[in-house]
C-alpha cells in the first residue's frame, strides 16, 4: 500500500467521522450496504464490486471531502449505480439454471452442509442462554405464521414486533459468525 | 400498519426484482441512507426465506425467488444458513431439551439423597452457596430498585407539568422526532451527549385522537425496557402544541433507543400512538 493510498483512506476515515472509531464503525456498515445491494442486483462478486467503489471513493476523497455537503454515504451510492450501468453495458447478470440453484439445498457436498452445521452449533452456543432459546423457538416452526409468531411475542412478555426485530438482530449476530466460521473452515481446507 | 404492509409489499419485490429501475434505486438510495429502513429490507428478506422454505409462496414469487433472488452466491448462502437454522432448530428444540434436563436432574437428586454421606456433604456446600448468591440477588435487586425510584422522581420532577421546559443549551440537549415511518429520505442525526449534557428534551408531535394523558416508554437496542412514564406533559412552545418529555443524560449509552408513545383513551385503556426511533452517541 502506497503512502498516498494511505494518505487517501485516512482522509476518507476523516470524512467520514472525526472520531476514528466511529469512522471505522461507518465505512464496515457502507461496505455492507454496497455488498448487498450488488447481490441484491444478481452480482456474484458483489464483494469485489463493493470494495472498488470504495477505491474510486477513496482516489477522490482529497478534493472531494473539503467541499461535500451532506451525507458521504449518498456519495458511495454514486458511484455505485455509475458501477451498475458500465456492467450492465459489459455483461446482464448472471442467471443460473433452476436446477443448479436448487442444487444449493441438496447436501450435494457433504463436507458444505456439515461446515454450516458444526459453524452454526459453534455460533449457538455463543449467544445468552435466553437469545439461543429465543431464536429457536423463533425458528421451530413447520409454517411460521403470524399468529404462531403472536404467540411466542406473548410467552416472552414483548411485543410482536421487538420480537420480529430482536429475531432479526439475533439471527444478524449469528450470520456474521458463521461467515467468519465458514472463510477460516476454508481456509483451513485450503491449506 | 397499512403503511407498513404497504412498505413490506415493495420490498419483497424489490428482493424479488419485480421493480423497475427507477424505483429500484429508489430503494436502494433507502437502503443507503436509512439505517431502519436497511433494516426491514433484511428482516422482509428473512421472511421471504422462511416463506420460500416452508412452502408457502405463490408460483410466481417462488419462480421469481429462483431466477431472480438466488442468482447471487450470497443470497443461496442465506439460504442455507436459514435451512441450517430451522433443521437445527427442529432437531434440538428448546422446551423438550428442559423436559430432559429436568428428569435427568430428578434422577441424580434422588440417588443423592439416597447415598445420605455424600448428600450431608454436598447440601451444606449448596445452601451456602444458595445464601451467598440470595445474598448478592437481593442486593442487585435492591440497588436496581433503589436506582429505578430514583429515576423516577427525577422524571417526575423534570415532567412536572408545572416545571420549566428548559431551553436547549450545552446541558441541555433538545432533539425533535418524528414518527418511525414518516421519516424523511436521508436519516437522522444522532443525539450527541457531551460531558456537559445534563438533560435531554424529547419533542413529539401530538398524536390525533382525544387522549387524557399518555405513557412513554424507552427501550433500548436490545429491546430491554429503560424505563415507563406516565403523564408526558403537553407544552406549547413558539407557537406549536407538542409533549416534551425531559429526561436525565446519564440513563443513556451510545445505542440505539425506540421511545413508544401510548395515550390513555376515555376507557381507561392505553392505545399505541406512535413509535420513535433515534440513536444516542455518547461522547466521553
Amino acid at each position: 500500500m502506497t503512502k498516498q493510498w494511505e494518505d487517501n483512506f485516512e482522509a476518507l476515515l476523516a470524512w467520514l467521522d472525526p472520531d476514528r472509531e466511529q469512522a471505522g464503525v461507518k465505512y464496515e456498515e457502507i461496505r455492507h450496504t454496497l455488498i448487498h445491494i450488488f447481490s441484491w442486483r444478481g452480482r456474484i462478486n458483489a464483494e469485489d464490486l463493493a470494495d472498488e467503489t470504495i477505491n474510486r471513493v477513496t482516489r477522490k476523497v482529497l478534493e472531494l471531502a473539503p467541499n461535500y455537503n451532506g451525507d458521504p454515504s449518498l456519495y458511495f451510492f454514486g458511484v455505485a449505480k455509475k458501477m451498475v450501468l458500465e456492467i450492465i453495458r459489459r455483461e446482464p447478470p448472471a442467471e443460473l439454471p433452476e436446477s443448479d440453484k436448487l442444487q444449493d439445498l441438496r447436501p450435494a457436498e457433504p463436507n458444505d452442509s456439515e461446515n454450516v452445521h458444526e459453524c452454526l452449533d459453534q455460533c449457538l452456543s455463543k449467544l445468552t442462554a435466553a437469545d439461543r432459546e429465543l431464536i429457536l423457538l423463533y425458528h421451530q416452526q413447520e409454517k411460521p405464521t403470524i399468529e404462531a409468531r403472536k404467540q411466542l411475542a406473548r410467552r416472552t412478555g414483548i411485543s410482536a414486533n421487538n420480537l420480529r426485530v430482536k429475531a432479526h438482530r439475533i439471527r444478524a449476530g449469528l450470520h456474521k459468525c458463521i461467515e467468519e466460521c465458514l472463510k477460516q473452515k476454508t481456509a483451513v481446507e485450503t491449506d | 400498519m397499512k403503511e407498513l404492509e404497504q412498505e413490506q409489499t415493495v420490498i419483497r419485490q424489490f428482493l424479488l426484482g419485480e421493480l423497475d429501475e427507477e424505483r429500484r434505486q429508489q430503494v436502494e438510495h433507502r437502503v443507503m441512507t436509512e439505517r431502519d429502513f436497511k433494516e426491514e429490507v433484511l428482516m422482509c428478506e428473512q421472511e421471504l426465506l422462511e416463506d420460500f422454505l416452508a412452502g408457502t409462496l405463490r408460483d410466481s414469487d417462488r419462480k421469481l425467488f429462483l431466477t431472480n433472488y438466488l442468482s447471487a452466491p450470497l443470497q443461496r448462502r442465506k439460504l442455507k444458513i436459514a435451512q441450517a437454522l430451522n433443521k437445527y432448530a427442529a432437531e434440538n428444540p428448546p422446551l423438550i431439551a428442559a423436559r430432559k434436563r429436568e428428569s435427568n436432574f430428578l434422577q441424580r437428586l434422588i440417588e443423592a439423597i439416597r447415598n445420605r454421606r455424600w448428600f450431608v456433604q454436598l447440601s451444606w456446600g449448596v445452601v451456602g452457596l444458595v445464601l451467598i448468591a440470595g445474598t448478592l440477588l437481593a442486593f442487585q435487586a435492591w440497588r436496581w430498585r433503589t436506582q429505578q425510584a430514583q429515576l423516577r422522581a427525577e422524571l417526575a420532577q423534570l415532567n412536572d407539568p408545572q416545571s420549566t421546559v428548559f431551553e436547549a443549551s450545552a446541558s441541555v440537549l433538545a432533539a425533535r422526532l418524528s414518527p418511525l415511518k414518516l421519516r424523511d429520505l436521508g436519516g437522522a442525526a444522532p443525539l450527541t451527549i457531551t460531558p456537559e449534557t445534563q438533560t435531554v428534551q424529547l419533542r413529539l408531535a401530538v398524536p390525533s385522537g382525544q387522549y387524557q394523558s399518555y405513557r412513554a416508554v424507552l427501550k433500548d437496542s436490545a429491546v430491554d425496557e429503560v424505563f415507563t412514564f406516565d403523564g408526558v406533559p403537553m407544552r406549547t412552545l413558539g407557537g406549536a402544541k407538542m409533549l416534551v418529555l425531559q429526561i436525565p443524560a446519564r440513563v443513556f449509552k451510545s445505542d440505539d433507543y425506540t421511545l413508544s408513545l401510548s395515550g390513555l383513551n376515555s376507557a381507561g385503556a392505553f392505545e399505541e400512538t406512535g413509535d420513535f426511533s433515534f440513536r444516542v452517541l455518547v461522547r466521553p
